[in-house]
């Protein structure tokens, strides 16, 4: 990342190569759809190296910043106005299939096998199912309790205690 | 904002899984500037966020590899130490700005007052010179901000005269019938009313924000109206709100 942040562009090959299919993952388990997912992680991955100085070690690893900058971006793209007619369906069936989506059963099926996954299962369905709603379906802790049919303040708190017990039983390690 | 405020505890995991509001994320922001704890919080809620995606992984086409290392060669990339360019941007309207719009700039620049002082925090979160549409004109330099309520929630125009573009904020508008949508319109001084879209899926929705057509530059007024689905060419019901845009 340092490399990259100085105009390095066989620096930001190696980072791409490095970080590309955790961030496409994300993006295609959020986006859902394979053509808005490979446009969007384009664009993550240009702000990436537009923005390369602006990461702060200090404030976590190149990971952690490249992750928060794709999430960010495919949740902006979920919550724009083109995304929303889609979003709506998705929303009124989610008390039917709120863990199932069949476009992302291919990656979900991997993602079971993982320890981490397991870790996330181990959480219980309150949690577990708080976390998800929010990371992989762009929504605010607001529409969770909606979606959950829990009162507001519960959404946060479930969401806060999900992600601090992930990091104890997971030892924080990555 | 000063270091007795209340921490944004409960807030903090949310705000690492982007799941706040426009307002919440200004609200963390604003407190994370100045709190090391929360920061640290931060820091490890954003950790446990990267393990979600553990194991996810997805290839990218090598296409992309190609197109986005080819875009990389050609795109410049932005200095460092340049917090300015990250951190909006409220007192800051457009030099040369003419009266009105200096007016309107002071109306946005008190209804907005706190909103937007993300500072140094910004820029780590909060990446970017390249952002959606939307985002674009709320982050703007010169963005200016109008604001009423409808049945209680925040109805917000934000525009920028240098993007030629305006944003609807809306949340939670009243549900419409199936044959129905709203549409926002454009009033001039003379009373001339042109559309500015029809709010497909905004009724009911949460911090929805929709791109206006039309440049709100020589408008007075915006209105918002319910229409037929499909929207009509000139309003057809009485308007539920209409925000001045000037003083």
């Amino acid at each position: 990342m340092r490399q990259t942040a100085t105009g390095d562009q066989a620096a930001f090959a190696t980072l791409y190569d490095r970080l590309a299919p955790r961030v496409h993952g994300l993006v295609v388990r959020i986006l859902r759809d394979h053509a808005q997912s490979e446009e969007v992680t384009q664009e993550i991955f240009l702000q990436i190296w537009k923005n390369a100085s602006s990461f702060d070690p200090t404030r976590g690893n190149a990971l952690s910043w490249t992750l928060t900058v794709a999430h960010r971006r495919a949740v902006d793209r979920v919550r724009s106005a083109q995304a929303q007619s889609v979003r709506d369906e998705d929303y009124e069936s989610l008390r039917d299939r709120p863990m199932h989506d069949p476009t992302s059963q291919e990656v979900e099926d991997r993602w079971q096998a993982q320890t981490v996954r397991a870790a996330v299962v181990d959480l219980g369905p309150p949690h577990q199912e708080a976390l998800e709603l929010a990371y992989f379906h762009g929504m605010t802790h607001r529409e969770v309790s909606i979606a959950l049919d829990i009162p507001l303040g519960t959404a946060k708190t479930r969401i806060r205690d999900g992600l601090r017990r992930l990091r104890d039983r997971t030892g924080g390690a990555l | 904002m000063t270091s007795s405020e209340p921490h944004v505890d409960d807030l903090i995991g949310a705000f690492a899984l982007d799941a706040v509001t426009e307002t919440e994320r200004r609200q963390v922001e604003d407190h994370l500037n100045h709190c090391e704890q929360c920061r640290a919080q931060l820091r490890e809620d954003t950790e446990a966020a990267v393990l979600l995606s553990d194991g996810m992984d997805v290839e990218p086409p090598a296409s992309l590899r190609a197109s986005v290392l080819e875009a990389v060669a050609r795109e410049p990339q932005r200095p460092a130490g340049k917090p300015d360019e990250v951190s909006p941007r409220v007192g800051a309207h457009r030099s040369g700005a003419d009266g009105p719009r200096r007016g309107r700039a002071a109306i946005w620049g008190l209804a907005a007052a706190g909103l937007l002082a993300v500072g140094g925090w910004g820029i780590w979160q909060n990446v970017g010179e390249d952002l959606s549409p939307t985002q674009e004109v709320i982050q703007a330099d010169d963005a200016q901000r109008f604001q009423t309520r409808y049945e209680g929630n925040p109805v917000t125009v934000v525009a920028s005269a240098g993007l030629d573009r305006a944003v609807l904020v809306t949340d939670d508008l009243p549900e419409v019938s199936g044959d129905e949508v709203y549409q926002g319109w454009w009033v001039d001084e003379a009373g001339e009313i042109t559309s500015a879209g029809v709010l497909d899926g905004a009724a009911g929705a949460t911090e929805m924000q929709t791109v206006l057509q039309g440049d709100p530059e020589a408008e007075s007024a915006f209105a918002l109206s319910v229409e037929p689905r499909g929207g009509s060419e000139q309003p057809t019901t009485e308007p539920v709100l209409v925000l001045p845009l000037q003083s």
